[in-house]
């Protein structure tokens, strides 16, 4: 993942080009703050069902599964806020910390890791945004797809409807796809992680 | 306006209807036009501001995720609206992001700066433009320039404008239909009132009435003006009932009724003023007043005369509506067309109109009452004149009587303006008449003695048949000192008349009139009157004279009896019973009558009764010393007696002259004193009476006079007149004598008579 930042500096500077809270400094965005920058907007897309939103003045929590490899791009984010409310970074390393994530960021290539905290989140009303391999298989709503010099997603809308989120038409509009996979068995989960 | 105001109501009522209608149409289609104009406008914008925030709505993710192609495939959805012109979206920074049609179609700029804030619609020449930010989570993110083209905007507006224009000719022709539809609710009673009127005006007849339509102010409007028909019906009666009055009183009035109108002409005359003026109303109405007056009044009227002084007031009447000779009645003659002259009475006044003063006359002819005036005043004088006439002929006698009448005949010529006038008999033997009495006027010549009726043989005949006659022109046959007309007028008993009276006079053709046989008549008969009265008078004259002559002789043959009477009286019973009564003393003297004493006496008592008596009868009868000694010793006996037998005191005194009398004179002047005496005695309750006799010249005075209760003069009732017949005989007797008898009396101042005989002629 770290080794296309550069690259990716490159595609933000041509393509969105201070489009973020952080235009000012869009020439400093790497591309981990990027993809923060697009988890954000993920979330202003996405409405979550009632009862699961927090009430205004709570925080609105994120989970990253390794927020040491952000390094400071979350310090990029900071202050930002998501629908009205402002956002905590959490941990998301065990199944356990899904729990009170409205939000969380897969950001390892490490399927096992990934597949076991999609299947604790499976059924909550979590957005789920990664970047391994069969991510969107395995139980993820978002996956980024990195497409040359642009960084494009695709959806999962099966996730979504089984995290009961709702997600803007609009991005399916600029999805770069949109594929209903229903989410692996046990067998099929070792199978594909074998 | 002018036009408007000479439109029948109907159209009046439909074009007021159509005024008021068709600017509110108008208005209503302007502001449906208007509205429509907004409305579309306001759509117009609402239409772009949904398509401009469906569009930036949908492309909040192309901008967020920087994805242009997303945003030409949701930009390429505006071709379905034709009227979508061009889209444009920019980025937060401005630039150009996506549009539509395509990015390489020259439309507008590729950069927009700075990214509005707000969204604003602008209206441009057939389009409109929008420009707007779009946001994503109250956050802007980019910016859109949308163009919408209006032409489908001004389709619709057009559409709305032939609706308008359709709803406004539809409601126009609908407004005039329902106009033309309704205006007959209220102009058709307007309508039928206007055609009653008309019919009203032009037939007069007020008796038409309009039907009324329910109670508005249109019902009220006819319901009044069928109550002012009503009134005027009412009052029109009236005024044809005056009318008729007044044409009844107007045309069956005796009077002449002339009115003019306010200019001065005559305006109408009744049937009763054309005989009256002789003015045929269809050649006098509408000539000038003051023509007609001039042509009526005679040419030698006095300019004071009433009628005159009316036509020099006329203008200031008409002018003013006063004038002096206004309210009242007035008198005058007028000159008719046939040359007559009349008489007329007339009263003037004024009738006040509003179109000015109209001048009424009621007249009427009083010719004839004039005339009747005139010939009662001219009967008047008659009678007066004849009154004078007889009243002169009454104390005259004889030849005085020829002499005034031939006075009065002059008088009566005058008076009836003849020229000759004569009282004449008629020959019982022929045709003519002996003038008695005539008179001519001035220049005439000689009225003849006699006048021969030879020629007129027949009108002689009527003459003696009591029928008056005329004779005209023929003074030969009729013997007049004049070419004449005569009227001859028969006198005395009808059939036969002894006399005539003649009227002549030298106008040939003088109309006789029963008039002037009525005065001949009357003037004949005073003149035959007091002929017949003097001749009769003269023998009346001449019977007294032998009636006192009688009466004279009858006296003294009387008085002769009465002497004889008592001297037989004196000279025989007197005798007797005196030589009766010395016997008696004789007798008496005997001792022989002494037992008859008694009887003797009685007897002697009565033979001096006796002897007194018929000495008393003897002085009554014939006083002794009325021949004897004259009428002084008479009357002091007759005195004494009187006193002696009556409770009276009766005085003789007389101036103790010599009264030489003749014997009647003398018995008369005896009688009458001694009956005037027994008058005073019986009728004045005197206590006194005084005789006194004296000699004035050539008569003889006796007075008797007492101072008792007097009495009224003689005739004046019955009781009166009964005292008096004995009066009269004794002043009848006096005057026989030449003597007469003057009574003075008034109740409670005595009565004095006084006799005068006339004494007997002294030998001188």
């Amino acid at each position: 993942m770290r080794c296309g930042s550069a690259l990716r500096l490159g595609l933000l500077l041509a393509l969105l080009g201070g489009g973020t809270p952080g235009a000012a400094r869009a020439q400093t965005v790497t591309a981990d703050e990027l993809e923060l920058i697009y988890i954000l907007h993920f979330a202003k897309f996405a409405r979550w069902p009632d009862g699961a939103q927090p009430p205004v003045g709570s925080a609105w929590r994120i989970g990253i599964y390794d927020r040491a490899a952000l390094g400071g791009a979350l310090e990029y984010v900071r202050g930002e806020k998501v629908l009205g409310r402002r956002l905590e970074w959490v941990d998301c390393r065990r199944p356990a910390d899904v729990a009170g994530c409205h939000l969380i960021y897969l950001n390892t290539p490490d399927r096992v890791a990934v597949a076991a905290l999609l299947r604790a989140a499976d059924r909550r009303p979590i957005l789920t945004v990664g970047q391994a391999e069969d991510f969107l298989r395995m139980g993820g709503v978002i996956q980024f797809a990195p497409e040359g010099r642009k960084i494009r997603f695709d959806i999962n809308p099966d996730a979504v409807d089984r995290a009961g989120l709702k997600i803007s038409a609009q991005l399916f509009e600029v999805a770069r796809r949109v594929r209903r996979v229903p989410p692996w068995t046990t067998t099929n989960a070792v199978e594909g992680l074998l | 306006m002018k036009v408007f105001r000479n439109l029948a109501i109907k159209w009046k009522l439909a074009a007021v209807i159509m005024l008021i209608i068709t600017p509110s149409l108008l208005l209503a289609t302007a502001t449906f036009y208007a509205h429509e104009f907004l409305i579309l406008r306001r759509s117009a914008a609402r239409q772009v501001l949904v398509i401009g925030r469906v569009i930036g709505e949908n492309c909040t993710a192309a901008l967020t995720f920087q994805d242009p192609a997303v945003a030409h495939r949701i930009l390429q959805a505006g071709q379905t609206d034709p009227a979508l012109q061009a889209v444009r979206i920019f980025n937060r920074d401005g630039r150009l992001f996506a549009a539509f049609p395509a990015l390489d179609d020259p439309i507008g700029e590729d950069m927009l700066h700075p990214i509005p804030r707000h969204e604003r619609v602008e209206f441009r020449h057939r389009q409109v433009v929008m420009t707007g930010p779009i946001r994503l989570d109250q956050e802007i993110i980019g910016a859109m320039v949308l163009t919408y083209g209006l032409s489908g905007y001004y389709q619709a507006l057009a559409h709305a404008g032939a609706t308008a224009a359709l709803i406004l000719s539809a409601g126009i022709l609908i407004a005039a239909w329902l106009s033309l539809l309704l205006q007959h609710l209220i102009s058709q009673p307007l309508v039928r009132l206007t055609q009653a009127a008309r019919r009203i005006s032009q037939q007069q007849d007020y008796g038409m009435r309009v039907e009324g339509e329910g109670e508005d102010e249109i019902g009220m409007l006819v319901a009044s003006f069928n109550s002012m028909l009503e009134q005027i019906q009412q009052r029109d009666l009236a005024i044809r009932e005056n009318a008729d009055l007044f044409r009844g009183v107007f045309e069956q009035s005796v009077n002449g009724i002339a009115l003019s109108d306010e200019t001065g002409k005559l305006a109408t005359l009744n049937p009763a003023c054309a005989p009256i003026t002789g003015l045929d109303p269809q050649q006098v109405i509408g000539r000038p007043l003051d023509e007609l007056l001039r042509a009526l009044i005679p040419a030698d009227a006095s300019p004071d005369s009433p009628l005159q002084i009316l036509r020099t007031t006329l203008p200031e009447f008409f002018r003013t509506g006063n004038a002096a000779c206004l309210n009242q009645e007035q008198e005058d003659v007028i000159l008719r067309a046939d040359g007559t002259l009349h008489h007329i009475h007339y009263y003037l006044f004024a009738l006040r109109t509003a179109r000015g003063p109209k001048l009424c006359a009621v007249l009427r002819d009083i010719t004839r009452r004039v005339e009747a005036e005139a010939g009662l005043r001219h009967n008047l004088h008659f009678e007066s004149l004849m009154l004078s006439i007889s009243a002169r002929l009454v104390n005259l006698a004889g030849a005085e009587v020829k002499r005034e009448i031939q006075r009065a005949l002059g008088e009566i010529a005058t008076f009836l303006g003849i020229d000759l006038i004569f009282i004449g008999q008629l020959e019982p033997a022929g045709p003519s008449l002996q003038v008695d009495c005539a008179w001519t006027a001035p220049g005439v010549g000689e009225m003849p003695r006699a006048i021969s009726l030879a020629a007129a043989a027949a009108d002689w005949e009527r003459l003696r048949r009591g029928e008056s006659t005329i004779l005209a022109g023929d003074q030969a046959a009729l013997g007049l000192p004049l070419p004449a007309s005569c009227l001859l007028v028969p006198l005395g008993p009808r059939q036969e008349a002894s006399h005539v009276i003649g009227g002549v006079t030298r106008q040939t053709t003088r109309e006789w009139r029963a008039d002037d046989l009525r005065m001949g008549r009357i003037i004949g008969d005073i003149f035959i009157n007091a002929l017949t009265r003097s001749r009769m008078e003269i023998q009346m004259d001449q019977y007294q004279e032998q009636l006192r002559s009688l009466n004279a002789q009858l006296t003294l043959a009387e008085e002769r009896e009465r002497r004889a009477i008592a001297l037989d009286l004196h000279d025989t019973v007197g005798q007797f019973l005196a030589i009766a009564r010395m016997r008696l003393d004789m007798l008496m003297g005997t001792p022989a009558h002494m037992p008859h004493a008694a009887d003797f006496n009685v007897i002697k008592e009565l033979l001096d009764n006796a002897i007194r008596h018929t000495r008393s009868l003897t002085v009554q009868i014939s006083p002794p010393a009325l021949y004897s000694v004259g009428p002084e010793a008479a009357l002091d006996s007759l005195a004494e007696q009187t006193t002696r037998l009556n409770a009276v005191q009766v005085s003789f005194e007389h101036d103790g002259r010599p009264k030489p009398l003749e014997e009647n004179v003398r018995v008369l002047l005896f009688r009458a004193t001694r009956e005037l005496m027994l008058n005073a005695i019986k009728h004045s309750r005197a206590s006194q009476v005084r005789i006194t006799m004296a000699r004035a010249g050539r008569a003889v005075t006796i007075t008797i006079a007492d101072e008792g209760i007097g009495f009224d003069p003689p005739t004046h009732d019955e009781p009166h007149r009964m005292q008096t017949f004995g009066l009269f005989s004794l002043k009848e007797r006096l005057r026989s004598i030449g003597g007469k008898l003057e009574l003075t009396s008034r109740p409670g101042a005595g009565t004095t008579a006084v006799i005068t005989a006339p004494l007997q002629d002294e030998p001188s």
